[in-house]
């Protein structure tokens, strides 16, 4: 049964959730501080600003500060006079980094979440054919995913446990895995077997065979969760316990002993028995044998007391077939541990101390599952738990019930260890109350978790439907990767994330993926392919134009126009098309020959060979999109009249140019643009290039038709193929600066009004001498 | 990182990252812009190029989506925005890598505030300064950046402050697409939300109320993920405000602080559409507004809110010499996460 909170305090929020870099040290680690202040009023953690931070004024400072879509490059600024430094920080989410354990870790783990599928959800059938099948499907499904998530961290914390610049990090996540592998025992092993196991009997039926299964997981779980998440007793407290006695005589050790038991009388000493129970208690029995061994009872019992060296191989033995796998042998053992208990305690042909030998019957005590000899030799309040569950009475219900509850009598919890809080809201069946403590060590773990818990049914729907925290933490977590900005590698996860959450709805996904997409910092094609296809999938028509107009202005700032048209044209942006394709053609036209650009002269041109290009057709294809090949094709007339113009083809140059003179989407200004850079010094000036009547009635008609000398676009563009002619013509005659001020271009005049009036006399006469030839 | 010198021979009035967060612009009351560029080695800014950008006090400046090229708007205490172009072939450090494109000199009285539209909204830029009045500029042939087109005119405030007191004028656009175009316009101790109508007229749809003094600072979230909108605001009177917006329906105007626009055009009356000239008559779905948040810890006047990019983190700085940075439980809680402080 899922646990309830009781304030808003105790939920999803820990003050030193994010922790805020100014400074790195030399090898670019980030490093928190370590002696961190709390703000009085909120009990945030306070952090400096800078430690040269001395020539900040203290009193009534404007200072401000702006978010930067980067989180780890942002700028505290000064509006004061004495502060004219800028102050960068970094403000990170403490448990995001951008190592590659920790990207592979949440990578793993999303696909573990991601592939659990329609599993992510927990429905309870309340109608229809019931399939139990079904459910025991779902709950294996999830119970593996927890399993597979909770190997993971542990590779994770394998990776960085010899860093010495992650120790924080190490022991926030091993506080992770100790709740993990208590929620997993609790949670997501059992899956109501004490229930099949009564119902069932002591038929070896198929559910018993699972349910023994079962039962060998939860142990090895069960132990792993008490010895793993203190780590007692180390190694080095079992040596003091050796070296303790050391100063002990060997004399009274037969000669064969062991090295080890020559070394004194360990097992005579009070410490010795208390390390070997609690080995017990906790399960460790290879390590508790091997104690044994290496303190030379087996030995000296051999030698002293027949009946207490066999009840001490009858208790290896027993330790050593410690039946995991199956409750009804465990019953048949505990019989026989009972058995032994009793034998040896009421037996009168013990001939050793009566200090040992209450030890060895506390030991037989509490493998036949003595209540009051396994509280006494537990020092914590979860080993009792382990030792309850291992040798009084195997079952889960109980732990929740009267284990805690006797055990915490006992060993009261160590509230600054965070896990043991947690692990015991667990075994009370308060779920909700981990999650912060989780989110506090681990965003990633938290999230997940969550979803998990959400998946088997431990979380209350109603305070679900009421608050959404399964929802608010994964979606969190999805944001904050994303907020990363400088870790791309995370968005897929984020993404499906938010795709994957079972409380999205499908409008919600949209709308969030396509404001949070927009942000992708994309750098290689493989980046853009990957974000043009979670456009496409969602229907993002907008976001992808979008990105498509951001790489043609990226395009363009390189310099690179033809992929610039191209992303502007995928962006549905013809008119952007259509001004770089006239702003082509304009250049063009002002140096007076096509553009060095041979993959737009390849797109124009019919025959590549003429201008060296080997670019293939299939590539250029993918570089040109239709609407380009429309609006070039102006483009693409001009560079066929510099090329007839260089074979001295003028009559058929002429036809081109009276092609684009005459075009009906001409702008305007291009037409004076065309008759002052083209047709007027080529045509009209040179009395040896004959232009035809009917030629020359069209141009007269366009200009007539065309022809706004009060354009100011036109007057713009004619003023600068004056500038540049007379430059030209500066230049030519070398001319030094006054004169170049006082010259005007030669050959044209100097408004637009009188060019127009010297190309209709040119014409003129162009007729008058087609006529006189005539 | 280290601090490092800004260069500018005055106060620091603004700074602005642009879209991919690898450029800085500051602007300072030395009449100066200065752009600075992330170096990806050594990821320290480094100071790309320093011009000479108006003829008082630049208080203003802010990047252009970056699908409308490289633009930056600043806007100054001489009464003018301007409009500039970097060119990429331009020397860097020469005062000349960017290029005005356009001046716009509208306003009766000194700027204070610029801020472009997000990018679905067209190139589009805001303006507010002390003649209370909010001003809209399109670009409305994107391929002409030198043309820009008054397209909207609000007055804010009907009478505009004596220049002797001390005024703040602040602006903010809604950044999400899948709302209406709106904005978040603030003078003096006045908050006020402004959204397009269905006849494409800005209207005044909601208010946030409750300061007690000038608002320094307001900033619209990004949206991302919620169905709802936050605004936050820095006030003179100490406190960080933030504020939940959500869509109403007319039945539901008549609470707390929203209404619908006929309403508040008829008990506003310092809140005028100048080119407006039929009498407003039309019914505007209004906005829910309640407040979220108030938070006093900064123990003084409250100079600057900004929001992360996915709206999940706020920030705020104060007359303590602290940022301290917010962040919401799931119960729209917000809780100060983290303080850093300017003194030792």
């Amino acid at each position: 049964m899922a646990g309830t909170y009781h304030s808003t305090d105790d939920l999803l929020i820990e003050v030193d959730w994010n922790n805020v870099i100014n400074d790195s040290d030399e090898n670019g680690q980030q490093e928190t501080s370590t002696q961190i202040k709390l703000d009085p009023s909120s009990g945030a953690p306070i952090i400096p600003l800078s430690e040269e931070s001395d020539d900040i004024p203290k009193d009534s400072i404007e200072m401000k500060f702006k978010m930067n879509n980067i989180n780890s490059n942002q700028v505290v600024y000064f509006s004061n006079e004495t502060v004219k430094c800028l102050y960068p920080v970094t403000i990170d989410e403490a448990s995001i980094d951008n190592s590659e354990g920790y990207i592979e870790y949440v990578t793993k783990i999303f696909e573990i979440y991601d592939s659990l599928g329609e599993d992510r959800i927990f429905n309870i059938p309340m109608m229809g054919l019931i399939n139990k099948m079904n459910n025991r499907n779902h709950d294996y499904n999830v119970n593996l995913s927890m399993e597979m998530m909770i190997s993971e961290l542990e590779i994770f914390i394998d990776k960085i446990k010899n860093d010495c610049t992650k120790i924080n990090r190490f022991y926030q996540l091993e506080n992770c895995l100790s709740i993990l592998n208590c929620l997993r025992i609790m949670y997501f092993i059992m899956d109501g077997s004490e229930e099949d196991s009564v119902m069932n009997g002591n038929d070896m039926s198929k559910n018993q065979i699972e349910n023994d299964k079962k039962r060998q997981i939860f142990i090895n779980g069960l132990i792993k969760w008490v010895n793993r998440s203190d780590g007692e007793p180390n190694a080095d407290f079992i040596e003091q316990v050796f070296d303790s006695t050391e100063q002990l005589g060997e004399e009274e050790l037969p000669e064969n002993s062991p090295q080890g038991a020559r070394d004194s009388h360990v097992f005579e000493t009070e410490i010795f028995w208390k390390l070997i129970n609690q080995l017990i208690i906790r399960g460790l029995f290879s390590q508790a044998i091997g104690c044994i061994d290496r303190s030379g009872l087996k030995e000296y019992l051999l030698a002293q007391c027949d009946v207490s060296s066999n009840a001490l191989l009858d208790i290896i033995s027993l330790l050593k077939e410690y039946p995991a796998d199956s409750l009804s042998t465990f019953r048949e053992w505990k019989n026989l541990a009972l058995e032994l208990l009793q034998n040896y305690s009421m037996n009168d042909d013990i001939s050793i101390s009566g200090d040992l030998r209450d030890s060895i019957e506390d030991t037989l005590l509490i493998i036949s599952g003595d209540k009051n000899c396994i509280l006494k030799y537990s020092q914590f309040w979860y080993e009792s738990i382990c030792g309850f569950y291992l040798f009084y009475i195997p079952s889960l219900e109980l732990i929740k019930t009267e284990y805690l509850a006797w055990s915490i009598k006992k060993n009261t919890i160590n509230v600054v260890n965070s896990w043991e809080v947690a692990s015991k809201d667990l075994m009370q069946g308060k779920i909700y109350p981990i999650l912060p403590i989780l989110e506090k060590y681990d965003l990633a773990t938290s999230s997940f978790t969550s979803g998990l818990c959400q998946a088997k049914g431990l979380l209350e729907p109603e305070i679900e439907e009421q608050y959404g925290i399964v929802n608010y933490m994964i979606n969190s977590f999805a944001f904050e990767i994303c907020s990363k900005m400088n870790n791309k590698k995370l968005w897929p996860i984020a993404i499906g994330l938010i795709c994957n959450n079972p409380n999205n709805s499908n409008t919600y996904k949209r709308i969030t993926i396509g404001e949070l997409i927009a942000h992708f910092p994309y750098e290689t094609n493989d980046d853009l392919e990957w974000l043009l296809s979670i456009c496409a999938e969602w229907k993002l028509i907008d976001v992808a134009k979008k990105i498509y107009m951001q790489l043609g202005n990226t395009m363009m700032y390189e310099g690179n126009t033809i992929e610039a048209m191209k992303n502007f044209s995928k962006g549905g942006n013809i008119e952007m098309v259509k001004h770089y394709s006239w702003m082509l053609f304009e250049a063009s036209i002002l140096q007076s020959k096509p553009l060095d650009d041979i993959i737009l002269n390849t797109i124009v041109s019919d025959d590549a060979s003429k201008i060296d290009s080997d670019i293939p057709e299939e590539i250029l294809d993918k570089m040109v999109t239709n609407t380009m090949r429309q609006t070039l094709s102006p483009y693409g007339v001009l560079f066929k009249f510099f090329q007839l113009i260089e074979e001295e083809k003028f009559s058929s140059a002429l036809e081109l140019l009276l092609l684009l003179i005459n075009f009906q989407y001409l702008p305007k200004h291009y037409l004076v643009l065309i008759t002052s850079k083209l047709l007027y010094p080529i045509y009209l000036m040179d009395d040896t290039k004959k232009v035809s009547e009917e030629s020359i009635l069209i141009l007269i008609e366009v200009i007539e038709k065309e022809w706004d000398c009060k354009d100011e676009k036109s007057i713009i563009i004619y003023q600068r193929v004056i500038a540049e002619e007379y430059e030209k013509e500066s230049e030519h005659m070398n001319l030094d600066q006054d004169d170049k001020q006082n010259r005007k271009a030669t050959n044209y005049p100097g408004t637009i009004e009188d060019f127009l009036k010297q190309v209709r006399r040119l014409l003129n006469f162009k007729l008058c001498d087609d006529y006189i030839i005539l | 990182m280290k601090p490092f010198n800004s260069g500018h021979e005055d106060l620091v009035l603004d700074v602005s990252y642009d879209f991919y967060g690898r450029h800085l612009a500051t602007c300072s009351a030395d009449q100066h812009v200065k752009v600075f560029k992330l170096d990806k080695e050594s990821e320290e800014w480094i100071l790309s190029d320093s011009w000479r950008a108006h003829d008082a006090s630049v208080v203003s400046v802010d990047w252009v989506a970056p699908e409308y090229g490289r633009l930056l708007a600043t806007a100054s205490h001489d009464k003018s925005i301007k409009i500039w172009e970097e060119d990429p072939d331009g020397t860097e450090g020469s005062g000349r890598r960017w290029t005005r494109l356009a001046t716009l000199n509208d306003s009766s009285g000194a700027l204070y505030g610029i801020q472009f539209a997000p990018s679905h909204l067209g190139l589009r830029l805001a303006s507010i300064g002390n003649d209370g009045v909010l001003r809209i500029y399109d670009a409305l042939e994107p391929q002409d950046l030198r043309v820009w087109t008054l397209t909207t005119e609000v007055k804010v405030l009907a009478i505009p402050p004596a220049h002797q007191l001390q005024s703040a004028f602040c602006l903010s656009w809604c950044p999400t697409r899948f709302a209406p175009e709106r904005l978040a316009v603030c003078v003096l101790d006045k908050a006020l939300i402004y959204q397009r109508g269905r006849n494409g007229k800005l209207h005044n749809v909601a208010r946030l109320t409750g300061h007690n003094g000038l608002i320094r600072s307001v900033a619209w979230a990004p949206s991302i993920g919620r169905l709802y909108q936050l605004v936050a605001t820095g006030c003179k009177d100490g406190k960080v405000r933030i504020f939940k917006i959500t869509e109403s329906t007319v039945s539901a105007t008549n609470k707390n602080n929203s209404m619908t626009s006929s309403q508040l055009t008829k008990d506003d009356s310092e809140s005028q559409t100048l080119n407006d000239e039929e009498p407003e008559n039309t019914t505007e779905p209004a906005l829910q507004v309640e407040i979220l948040s108030e938070h006093a810890d900064h123990g003084g006047e409250v100079w600057s809110v900004s929001w992360n990019i996915t709206g999940t983190i706020l920030s705020s700085t104060g007359e303590d010499g602290k940022v301290r940075l917010w962040k919401s439980t799931y119960s729209n809680e917000y809780k100060c996460m983290s303080v850093i402080t300017s003194q030792s």
